[in-house]
């Protein structure tokens, strides 16, 4: 038994370690080891070598009336501070659920897919519908616009005029 | 501290984390359900191997599983103060976090390798009931923390960004911007160069907490400043209670290296 639970204990630092510092030799464990919650290189708040979002991105919307009027194109707020955010940190989750469905969206636009009918595209619009600013609008449309770290034209993606719910 | 006492408060904390990130999850997904349970596939997960996690991603199991999660969070609380927690218990954490993790991880959850580290520590130790394996127990967890600490800070230390001492700035403009504690911070801005330089030392050398117990408490109040600070700015409060939550361990094996290095010399 004490052997057995050292050996796993060995071996579970040692696929960290390797995760960490050479995560090729792990192969094709690697990826399902870091999606399913097993494995951490802890690289928090840095900007990674190999990140598919090196560069900024900026979500905006324009609220459009049935008369066809439309607003100029607005940020989208990025998270709010929140006295209660310690307890119940929910504006930072949505922070990081909107750059996940942005990551998506622009990994298939760089793989030549069409971005606008990707899930996550819809996903982020719902989000900015439901939950961006309030607006008396019959309509709302989204665009994404990112910034390539290098000096490449920025990526535009906008979606079609949505009725708001 | 006796062997008993580390596993209580390392419990306690990851416990009261787990529990924590169960109700935020509740409370999130309940929230932006429109677009945050959008039907998750093969395709969008990249692995056809892992559908059977995909399954408990998805509508109406994810509810289930957060319902569980919340549940047998309190009842991992409730069980630990009675001092009466089941070997499996633990295990259950585990398995209900993580059939439904493929959602979970969509709002942030870096902090759950090393909450499932402390959970099969935690189930073998009640398992085993032996001092020893219980003992390595704790070796593993300060290990696995002190690697934790010192990856996040090798990772920072390879960015220009935590290099040239503006880590700690874009933190804060991330998050803060608008406040006035924000434009507080940005007269201030050579105090937060020294912060950035400061957090990269600390995570490097977070390892040498295990060579003496005065040590230990000397990074314990830097690392739990550190994790509660960015769970008042942030928000993100879920490393507070997992990095925290494996100090105990570290404060035992520290007492056990320093007593072995006395009789030594």
């Amino acid at each position: 038994m004490t052997l057995a639970v050292i050996l796993i204990y060995a071996v579970w630092f040692l696929i960290w370690v390797l995760y960490i510092f050479k995560p090729r030799w792990l192969g094709r464990l690697r990826y399902p080891l870091h999606i399913t919650g097993w494995a951490n290189n802890w690289s928090m708040f840095v900007q990674q070598k190999n990140a598919s979002l090196k560069g900024s991105y900026q979500i905006f919307f324009k609220d459009v009336n049935s008369e066809n009027k439309a607003s100029e194109w607005i940020q989208m707020p990025k998270v709010a501070w929140q006295p209660l955010a310690s307890f119940m940190g929910l504006e930072v989750r949505k922070e990081t659920l909107i750059r996940h469905f942005t990551k998506g969206v622009l990994k298939a636009h760089h793989s030549g897919e069409a971005p606008d009918i990707h899930p996550f595209f819809h996903s982020l619009c719902e989000l900015v519908l439901a939950h961006g600013p309030k607006t008396v609008s019959d309509f709302r449309q989204v665009k994404i616009e990112y910034y390539p770290a290098e000096d490449k034209e920025p990526v535009v993606i906008k979606s079609k005029l949505l009725p708001v719910i | 501290m006796t062997i008993g006492e580390s596993y209580f408060l390392i419990s306690l904390l990851t416990g009261i984390g787990y529990l924590q990130t169960s109700f935020t999850e509740l409370a999130f997904f309940n929230k932006f359900s429109r677009a945050a349970t959008y039907p998750l596939s093969a395709e969008t997960v990249g692995s056809k191997k892992l559908s059977l996690f995909i399954v408990g991603s998805n509508k109406p199991l994810i509810h289930f599983f957060m319902f569980l999660k919340s549940i047998s969070g309190g009842l991992f609380l409730f069980f630990l103060f009675y001092d009466t927690i089941p070997f499996y218990l633990p295990v259950l954490l585990i398995l209900f976090d993580q059939l439904g993790f493929f959602r979970f991880r969509l709002i942030g959850r870096s902090e759950t390798p090393l909450i499932r580290v402390v959970l099969t520590s935690l189930a073998i130790h009640l398992y085993a009931e032996s001092s020893f394996i219980s003992e390595i127990g704790l070796v593993f967890i300060s290990a696995m923390l002190s690697l934790a600490y010192f990856a996040s800070g090798y990772q920072k230390r390879k960015d220009p960004k935590w290099r040239n001492g503006t880590g700690v700035l874009n933190f804060t403009q991330r998050y803060l911007s608008g406040t006035q504690l924000y434009s507080f911070l940005m007269r201030i801005q050579s105090p937060l160069r020294l912060l950035s330089y400061l957090v990269v030392f600390f995570e490097l050398c977070f390892f040498l907490s295990l060579l003496h117990p005065n040590v230990a408490i000397v990074l314990f109040c830097f690392g739990a400043l550190f994790h509660f600070g960015i769970s008042i700015t942030a928000g993100i409060n879920e490393f507070l209670w997992a990095f925290t939550g494996c100090y105990p361990a570290i404060f035992y094996v520290s007492h056990l290296v320093s007593e072995q290095f006395r009789n030594f010399i």
